[in-house]
């Protein structure tokens, strides 16, 4: 995060990280197996799920205003999208199928 | 990649919001449906898990053939419920709507007078009122009984009724409604 200077900077940053993690879920093929859309259309809509959910957080981890790091935004977005996930598996996995994993 | 911030960012005060999906099919609405009423479900014994100032009991789940609608009052946190209805089929379209109204709106006018003709006739207001009529729900229905006819025109969208004070508001028309006697604004079923 050394090299981001602006929140603009900061949410790309993060989204590219998130997207990462993503790729590598074998949750995410799990999940989308259940869905009628592709596992792109379901990256790109759980990344801007957490996008928006530290948003705000971004616009203050610059001066004049600093509240957070931006590694702390980082974190921060990394826990949100493991909460997503959980939900996700809770709401698109049957009981049956969680419990085989 | 893309993201989009702002789209249902979180306010300071609350409204009653509407989300209107539709979708290709009555199946794809159907299981949304159930998806939506199991994510309520979910929320009532995980709700750290939801981005939420609302309670899964005040929330309004129904169906209108191709179309879910989603109705609580929130200072906008509706991340989680958008996402389930982008995620479990891909909409045809996804609306918001704030104070969400759905209305028929009548004009009483003498039989035989067209849209057209009444722009002329009628009092400027009234003039404005159909052009933005026409222009945001299309032509009117048009019923005749005996010596008039009736322009009626349905409007679903954010609220532009003020019910207390008998005004539509119509882009930047405030039109009294009240003082026409052949005007009247009515809830759709």
């Amino acid at each position: 995060m050394q090299d981001v200077t602006s929140p603009v900077q900061l949410l790309t940053a993060i989204s590219i990280a998130l997207v990462r993690h993503l790729e590598e879920s074998e949750d995410v093929e799990r999940i989308v197996a259940n869905l009628k859309i592709n596992r792109e259309k379901y990256i790109d809509l759980l990344v801007q799920e957490v996008i928006n959910n530290v948003w705000l957080d971004a616009q203050f981890a610059f001066p004049p205003r600093i509240l957070m790091t931006p590694d702390e935004v980082k974190n921060k977005a990394l826990q949100i999208l493991k909460k997503k996930i959980s939900r996700d598996k809770r709401l698109y996995i049957s009981k049956q199928d969680r419990a085989s994993l | 990649m893309r993201f989009h911030v702002f789209k249902f960012r979180p306010s300071s005060h609350s409204e009653d919001y509407t989300l209107i999906a539709t979708y290709a099919n009555e199946e794809d609405a159907m299981s949304v449906a159930k998806k939506l009423f199991e994510m309520l479900e979910d929320m009532e014994r995980n709700i750290d898990s939801y981005d939420t100032d609302w309670s899964p009991d005040d929330a309004h789940v129904s169906i209108d053939g191709r179309r879910v609608i989603f109705n609580v009052y929130t200072a906008g946190y509706l991340s989680d419920v958008r996402a389930l209805l982008e995620k479990v089929a891909e909409p045809q379209s996804l609306e918001c709507y704030e104070n969400y109204q759905s209305l028929t709106i009548s004009m009483v006018v003498p039989k035989d007078l067209s849209v057209e003709a009444a722009m002329v006739v009628c009092q400027n207001e009234e003039a404005e009122a159909i052009r933005w009529l026409v222009k945001n729900c299309g032509q009117p229905k048009i019923v005749d009984e005996k010596n008039m006819r009736i322009f009626r025109w349905d409007y679903c969208g954010d609220e532009i009724y003020d019910y207390d004070e008998g005004i539509l508001r119509l882009g930047d028309l405030q039109f009294e409604v009240h003082k026409y006697k052949n005007w009247s604004v009515n809830e759709r079923d």
